[in-house]
């Protein structure tokens, strides 16, 4: 960031919390670009990329962010590109950062597919919970709402445009893919992460693998990601590359560092290895991971002893 | 107010007044180096847990391995090397904020390094002590880990499931490194809920003393977790090369279990 920004935004603590930026990527499609970092009070926890679809008959929008104030500075970014009213939001997955800011938008129904549905009803409140720690003041007024209505695979045409769902699994137990057929894009929420570390807190890193695999057969020449850099036409597949190269190396190092017995504050003392210490949100993502991936995996090295008494 | 912290100020209260009794504060604390963390509970905590008259020096070479975030408070991996400063006859390691601050103490024998890593469950944000009793001198390493928590009070995932009770007190491990090394890598884990007793209504049920002995008998070491080391703790320790390692423990309901790890091919 700027210094002299940052200097300005220092001595207005008590500025705007959020000031979205409409990106428009393709004709249909606008994107709000978060930063590549993790959750602090600074970045509000404006990590994540949401957007929305002008459709002629309504916006669409897919993932609302990590706060009610979020959902509302959407909304307020949007009135300043089209009068269309928003008709449908819809949620990628369940994590927090992608759809606490569904309350903002009471006058839409509110979308995902069914597993995530239960999943913001139980895990909601403890999101919260972590989020106003880590974020602070940006969350306040924020109530998780869940989303009200179950989406599934398929597709469907709104005004000028065709929105094609993808269910797959690996970043969380179902991983909602949204295409804007006409703007060959893809919005890859969590299964893609740009140049920014992939999270990993309900993580099959081999089922997410494969479907990386099969999202890179769709035809698309614009990738959003669910954090990080956008990426269009010849790079367009590099940040499911990256992805994927990350996560292969993710656990082929964690399974031979279980191998050899090394305890995990020593693999979080050590530092993700190079190039990944260079991704955003470094290193925090790579200890996060060893938390969530590393136990089970230690564990399941072990044997039984010789004998035991008990 | 929550049990806890009732529990916790009416301690701390009792330990003020006998200290105060005692009239060793001021005493205690002369010679005390300043905390390079900058916690109001240094000066309290050293004299409770090391002792009165306890000399204290700090000591960077004592590694104390930490995350700087603690992503599951119920599991907070931590790993202490203070092999740096000689032969180590105790090793306690203890967290300030903790409302039960001493997670466990380590006792190599000699010949043993004063190597190990674990999980504790943190309740806030607060300092890792780790204290290397040398020649009567406290050398003390240190950690930060900060944490929305919750973990000390949080009843066990044991005690919300009845299956934990009929393999309590089960141990697996395996030991790394070659027959031939000087030292290698003890790894084992017990099935055991380690309730902290600060959870409403769930009383303290915690393994107390975990000892190691050699095929000829002799201790290796031995290892005092208390209330906060994590659920079916896991344990990484650095021991002298032996063919097999019998582990003896006992919880503190009188709970007795122990196995025999063979070095691995
Ligand atoms: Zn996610």
């Amino acid at each position: 960031m700027n210094r002299v920004v940052f200097l300005l935004l220092l001595l207005c603590p008590l500025a705007q919390a959020y000031s979205l930026k409409p990106i428009q990527i393709t004709e249909h499609v606008y994107v709000f670009q978060g930063r590549t970092e993790h959750f602090s009070r600074d970045n509000q926890g404006n990590i994540v990329n949401t957007g929305f679809v002008v459709t002629g008959a309504g916006v669409v929008i897919l993932d609302t962010g990590p706060s009610l104030k979020y959902g509302q500075a959407m909304l307020d970014a949007i009135a300043t590109i089209t009068d269309e009213p928003v008709v449908k939001i819809i949620n990628t997955h369940h994590h927090p950062d992608h759809y606490f800011g569904n309350q903002a938008f009471d006058a839409a129904p509110t979308f995902a597919t069914a597993s995530n549905q239960s999943q913001m009803q139980t895990s909601g409140d403890g999101y919260a919970d972590g989020l106003y720690y880590l974020v602070g003041s940006a969350m306040v007024g924020t109530d998780p709402a869940p989303a009200q209505f179950s989406l599934n695979s398929g597709s469907e045409k709104i005004g000028n445009v065709t929105l094609k769902y993808h269910v797959f699994t690996g970043h969380t137990f179902e991983d909602l893919v949204i295409a804007v057929v006409e703007d060959k894009l893809i919005f890859a929420g969590d299964l893609v992460f740009g140049d920014r570390a992939p999270t990993t807190p309900h993580a099959d890193i081999e089922l997410w693998i494969k479907s990386l695999d099969k999202l890179r057969a769709l035809e698309f020449r614009v990738l959003i990601p669910g954090h990080g850099n956008i990426a269009s036409n010849h790079s367009a597949m590099q940040p499911i590359d990256d992805t994927k190269a990350y996560l292969t190396w993710l656990q082929r190092h964690l399974l031979l560092s279980a191998e050899n017995g090394t305890h995990p504050a020593q693999l979080i003392a050590e530092g993700p290895a190079s190039p990944w210490d260079q991704l955003g949100a470094m290193p925090d993502e790579y200890e996060r991971s060893i938390s969530h991936l590393y136990p089970e995996m230690l564990r399941n090295t072990l044997q039984a002893p010789i004998w035991q008494e008990r | 107010m929550p049990v806890f912290l009732v529990k916790t100020l009416a301690m701390k209260a009792l330990l003020f007044i006998v200290s105060c009794l005692v009239g060793m504060t001021s005493l205690a604390n002369a010679t005390l180096p300043q905390d390079p963390l900058k916690s109001s509970q240094w000066e309290y905590l050293v004299p409770i847990i090391l002792g009165e008259d306890a000399e204290v020096v700090l000591n960077d070479t004592i590694v104390v391995n930490a995350p700087a975030a603690a992503e599951d408070s119920l599991n907070v991996p931590v790993f202490v090397d203070a092999s740096s400063v000689g032969q180590v006859e105790r090793l306690v390691v203890f967290a300030d904020w903790n409302p039960i601050p001493i997670i466990l103490e380590y006792r190599p024998e000699p010949g043993t390094p004063a190597n190990i890593g674990f999980d504790f469950k943190v309740q806030q944000s607060t300092p890792i002590r780790a204290a290397a009793l040398v020649d009567g001198v406290w050398q003390v390493g240190m950690a930060h880990v900060s944490a929305a928590g919750g973990g000390c009070t949080l009843p066990s995932m044991g005690s919300a499931d009845e299956s934990w009770a009929a393999k309590l007190g089960e141990i697996s491990g395996r030991t790394i490194g070659q027959r031939d090394n000087l030292y290698q890598s003890l790894l084992f884990d017990v099935v055991h809920p380690m309730d902290t007793g600060l959870a409403d209504g769930i009383p303290a049920f915690f393994i107390d003393e975990l000892t190691l002995t050699n095929p000829a008998g002799q201790t290796i070491a031995t290892l005092l977790p208390k209330e906060p080391v994590s659920e079916n703790p896991l344990f990484n320790l650095r021991i002298p090369a032996v063919d097999s390692v019998v582990i003896r423990g006992r919880d503190n309901n009188g709970n007795a279990f122990s196995a025999e790890i063979m070095q691995s091919e």
